[in-house]
């Protein structure tokens, strides 16, 4: 069996990752994923679970919450890149970490794509008649070839931007996620104080309880999912945060409850001062619409919120570009796809070679998904079909890191854990304690329902999804027998050497000794034993 | 409250409930950021 010295690999060498990511850019990274993924997702799920919406998000921030939790647990615990990807290897093996990858780069793939798509799209509120010029190619009807060719356009500017360098990046996210933040704060009160109607809500969620009917539920729940991606974001800015023990728990639990504040508050404001029924055909630019209903700021509210829309969508994008670079980056390190991509920029210090790969698979999925033209009532297909194949590789991404977070407390008890899931049961195994988390257990349930869910109700997630995996399988075999390397098995890696010089060069130094004396208890322990083995 | 009836607008109480509390969450968000920067402010290596 071949052997790496991971330890070695991972270090804070002179070509390796920088650590520049402040308190404010560590939360805002995710956050721009996150806000973002609600702007797209609201008028999907409202037009999906209808009158349930509310439920529907309430559903997938609960399981949301957990992944979130289980997230900061592992990312404090590990803080290299990788996320979930990184996570699954670590807790189940080489095989079932590259699924991870490759489930959690389809997502960012998509990012790139869908929310590229959804900037143009805002930006062309104020020129509609771009996003409606549309022209025949081949076989293909109604192509919006300019809608096409702005959203390849800034692709593009977001590849010059990442291959720059991490600080670039980082400060466009800050500036324009912290006028998001503010704007969407302003939407949710004004709305509260002068638009919401409790009794509208009040009759919409009873007229659906009335004719439930499970399959919108669930095609909304699936949906609804989508707008929590973000947290892998920020366990990808692990490696890159200074003091990452100390602040991504922190970081991570703040963002999870500005989310599911945002995520609750948007949904129950939206059905308390429209009908659902407003939301069909605005999937769009739901926001844009709400704000628009909403007195004294409904006036500048069409431009300012399609400039906010355009803003967000496109600082969401730059972190897909991030994340899919960091990822790719950190599986090329751990022999799952080639060192071809371990190469950083010379000059930028930044993994060039990804950025720029993955971001043009975005670039190949907006053209694809342009080529699908509209349905019969005249809508563009291009982000219905990017937003349907989004859910599959997040439930499949979070599914692994669950089961990984359990394995984990049990393979790995002497890693430190600034932060653990809460609700844990000890329990005693050949002498040592253990303690399984009852919420990933919860959590894994939960989505576990989600995948199912995509499964049954989304007619392209469920064939594309699994065939990027298949797709990215193939590769993955060819690297692997080319390198002489285990294929479903995993290369030996020395995961204690790794974990102390992640911690030293994180100079999380309190957890290095606490790790050094956890091992050398061990070690004494399992001394004591060999020594009553011979005197016995 | 009576000048925004006059123009139309009747919030509702919960309404306000909600927007109070939604606003109260934020502003400790963006001090529990500003306090979590200060306390890692001793740990920057640039």
């Amino acid at each position: 069996m071949a052997v790496m010295d991971a330890a070695g690999k991972s270090g804070g060498s002179e070509q390796g990752l920088r650590r520049d990511v402040t308190v404010w850019g560590s939360y805002m990274w995710g956050y721009a994923d996150v806000g973002a993924d609600i702007y797209a997702a609201l008028g999907l799920v409202i037009a999906a679970a209808q009158g349930g919406a509310v439920a529907a998000f309430a559903f997938a921030g609960l399981v949301y919450i957990m992944i979130g939790l289980a997230y900061t647990e592992l990312a404090a615990t590990y803080p290299v890149a990788g996320g979930g990807q990184f996570f699954a290897l670590r807790g189940l093996g080489d095989f079932w970490g590259f699924v991870a990858g490759s489930a959690l780069l389809l997502d960012y793939t998509i990012d790139i794509a869908l929310f590229t798509v959804a900037s143009s799209g805002y930006v062309n509120f104020f020129f509609p008649q771009l996003a409606n010029f549309t022209i025949a190619i081949g076989p293909f009807h109604n192509v919006a070839v300019i809608w096409c060719f702005e959203a390849v356009l800034l692709v593009v500017f977001l590849i010059w931007l990442n291959v720059l360098g991490i600080r670039e990046s980082s400060l466009l996210n800050e500036i324009l996620g912290g006028i998001d933040i503010i704007a969407e704060s302003s939407i949710i009160v004004f709305g509260f104080l002068f638009a919401w109607k409790p009794e509208l809500l009040a009759s919409q969620w009873h007229y659906q309880v009335q004719h439930w009917n499970w399959g919108h539920f669930a095609y909304g729940a699936s949906l609804a999912i989508i707008s929590f991606v973000g947290l892998e974001s920020i366990s990808q800015a692990a490696q890159e945060t200074r003091r990452p023990a100390t602040i991504v728990p922190r970081t991570s639990i703040t963002l999870i409850f500005t989310v599911f504040l945002f995520a609750t508050a948007f949904s129950s404001l939206s059905l308390g001062v429209l009908p659902w029924q407003a939301f069909l055909g605005h999937e769009g630019d739901p926001v844009a619409m709400l704000a628009h209903k909403i007195p004294f700021i409904g006036v500048v509210a069409g431009p300012f919120a399609a400039m906010l829309g355009a803003t967000i969508l496109l600082i969401s994008a730059n972190s897909g570009v991030m994340s899919a670079s960091r990822l790719t980056f950190s599986m090329s390190r751990f022999q799952f796809i080639s060192e071809w991509f371990d190469v950083v920029h010379q000059k930028y210090r930044t993994p060039a070679r990804t950025i720029a790969i993955f971001s043009t698979v975005g670039i190949l999925q907006i053209m694809l998904a342009f080529l699908a033209g509209t349905d019969e009532q005249g809508h563009n297909k291009a982000m219905e079909i990017l937003g349907n194949m989004y859910a599959f590789g997040a439930s499949t991404g979070y599914l692994l890191v669950f089961i990984a977070l359990m394995r984990l407390r049990f393979t790995d008890p002497h890693s430190p854990r600034p932060y653990k899931v809460p609700l844990n049961v000890k329990i005693r195994l050949n002498g040592n304690t253990y303690e399984l988390p009852l919420l990933a257990v919860l959590g894994a349930l939960g989505v576990s329902m989600i995948l199912f869910m995509v499964v049954a109700t989304h007619e392209i997630g469920r064939i594309a999804g699994p065939a990027w995996i298949l797709m990215c399988f193939l590769y993955y075999a060819w690297y692997r027998r080319r390198k002489k390397l285990p294929l479903f098995g995993s290369i030996k890696r020395n995961w204690e050497e790794q974990q102390e010089a992640v911690l030293r060069e994180a100079e999380e130094f309190d957890l290095l000794e606490r790790y050094k004396m956890s091992l050398a208890a061990r070690a004494r322990r399992s001394g004591d034993d060999d020594a009553g083995r011979k005197q016995g | 409250m009576t000048q925004m009836a006059s123009m139309g607008v009747h919030p509702s109480t919960s309404g306000v409930i909600l927007a109070a509390v939604f606003g109260t969450a934020m502003v400790w968000v963006r001090l529990w950021l500003r306090r979590l920067r200060r306390a890692a402010g001793g740990a920057s290596r640039r």
